[in-house]
């Protein structure tokens, strides 16, 4: 059982990349994936202001997919009513948080969202990498505010900034690291070694990056057997139905 | 020849390096007949030893290694000096790296090297994925200055986890017909794939970034990279010979 914990679906016509579903199931069938996390490229509701209902109808069409709600906290009120309403009443089983396209993770507007979820029970996914506003040690502050919010660390800190990543993994027990995008296999097996195998979740950021690939890259990791098996699907299902903390 | 027109040889300050035993022995497990070699950074800031020895491996490797010259712009005339004698003895290409020598590549101590690979009619392999110093946009300044000089630019000229710097790295491709890529490191493979369809596969170059990055994994990345059994001979070997003129 494979799940992928990070892939996108969009076709907004503001969204940098139009990827319909099929794009991404088709990828998702050769690469022997069985379920997968997908969300938007665009923050709803500004600039999209359909994009939770819109993830929300991808995934009742093709329950394959897992629908997280990409928000941007700088509409405030509204995006925590939206976000809030969606886990309620549309099946939203996330939140996706980029910096680049809204603002800092731990101004209070994205606290207030993040606090959201974590009451809601639902995991919180941050883009984190090389670039302000998505540094994993700005999300470390996220961790601080708000101990209790679930926290993915998708890319794992990107390029440059895996380290860092790991680190702050290693200093909260509610935090994952997702392994989409980043290229170093060994980085994956050094993420298992520090934090435990339960805590690395495979993403693959697919259609953009090729799933497959992602996969041969986690299965490049010289894992154990089990360690694979946790981090290519069990892990993630365990997040996503309220359980997994360490 | 399947040719990974990107490695590093010797000892390096900042972490990974090999040496050329561990270098072919990586080469003939992931079934890579030649490989072209760049001087690691050396612990002992001298450029100049660091290059005579990979020049020594290379003359030592049955035509297995193909040698780069690794020049610093900030010593002025030293630098054109060493490249030329480099040249001469065989070096294929100059080498840059705008982050580990800390320059901006189309700052202005950089066009007399440009000037020289002109003359010498001989490429300029360029570390990308930098912004500060390395951004697209600024090779693309260079290139189009120096525009009978041919650039090849490590990681799609852009290392940039949030996809967006692939957008000026397509610009540049687009306004610089002097410019190539490599693949190494490169996640958003509808990336690749657009380059390789949009500008043809002679504009990209399987390279691995070893020791740094993955070889085996990154050569899964080029193979993945086009299903078309023409392109794909150009990108892991035609374009490699044309370019070094192994």
């Amino acid at each position: 059982m494979i799940w992928d914990a990070h892939t996108h679906v969009d076709q907004s016509p503001r969204a940098p990349w139009n990827e319909p579903p099929e794009a991404l199931l088709a990828l998702l069938d050769s690469a022997g994936i069985e379920r997968a996390v997908c969300m938007t490229y665009m923050d709803c509701p500004i600039p999209e202001p359909n994009g939770v209902r819109y993830i929300a109808d991808v995934a009742m069409r093709h329950p394959r997919l897992i629908p997280f709600a990409r928000m941007n906290p700088l509409a405030g009120q509204e995006a925590v009513d939206i976000f809030t309403n969606g886990v309620r009443d549309l099946g939203i089983r996330g939140l996706k948080l980029h910096g680049l396209s809204s603002t800092h993770p731990t101004f209070p507007a994205s606290l207030e969202l993040i606090e959201a979820a974590a009451i809601a029970g639902v995991p919180i996914l941050f883009h984190s990498g090389d670039e302000d506003r998505g540094l994993p040690l700005q999300i470390l502050g996220v961790c601080e505010e708000l101990p209790e919010a679930r926290v993915i660390l998708g890319h794992m800190g990107g390029y440059f900034h895996i380290g860092d990543a790991i680190r702050v993994a290693e200093q909260h027990p509610r935090v994952y690291l997702e392994t989409s995008a980043m290229p170093f296999p060994a980085a994956i097996r050094e993420a298992v070694e520090r934090v435990g195998g339960a805590r690395v979740l495979f993403g693959s950021d697919g259609p953009g990056a090729n799933p497959a690939l992602e996969l041969t890259k986690v299965r490049f990791a010289g894992l154990s057997a089990r360690d694979q098996e946790l981090v290519l699907g069990i892990n993630i299902e365990r997040l996503l139905s309220g359980g997994g903390d360490s | 020849v399947l040719t990974d027109c990107h490695c590093y040889l010797g000892p390096c300050l900042f972490g990974p390096s090999q040496d050329r035993r561990s270098l072919l022995e990586t080469m003939d497990q992931c079934g890579v007949e030649r490989a072209v070699v760049i001087a690691a950074r050396p612990p002992t800031y001298r450029l100049g030893p660091a290059n005579a020895a990979v020049l020594q491996h290379a003359l030592r490797s049955r035509h297995r290694l193909v040698p780069l010259v690794r020049i610093d712009p900030w010593q002025g005339d030293a630098a054109i000096a060493e490249a030329r004698s480099f040249l001469e003895r065989g070096a294929r290409a100059l080498y840059l790296n705008p982050w580990e020598e800390s320059f901006a590549i189309n700052s202005e101590v950089v066009w007399p090297m440009a000037a020289l690979a002109e003359r010498a009619d001989c490429p300029v392999f360029v570390s990308m994925g930098h912004p500060w110093v390395a951004h697209p946009t600024q090779l693309g300044d260079l290139a189009k200055r120096f525009g009978r000089v041919r650039f090849i630019a490590s990681h799609g000229a852009s290392l940039d986890i949030s996809g967006r710097g692939l957008h000026d790295a397509r610009r540049l491709l687009t306004s610089c017909p002097n410019v190539w890529i490599d693949t190494s490191g490169v996640y958003r493979m509808d990336f690749l794939e657009g380059v390789i369809r949009d500008f043809g596969a002679r504009r990209v170059l399987f390279g691995s970034g070893s020791p740094y990055f993955d070889m085996q994994f990154e050569l899964e990345r080029a193979r993945a990279a086009t299903s078309d059994n023409q392109s794909r001979e150009a990108v892991l070997s035609d374009n490699a010979q044309t370019l070094f003129q192994q």
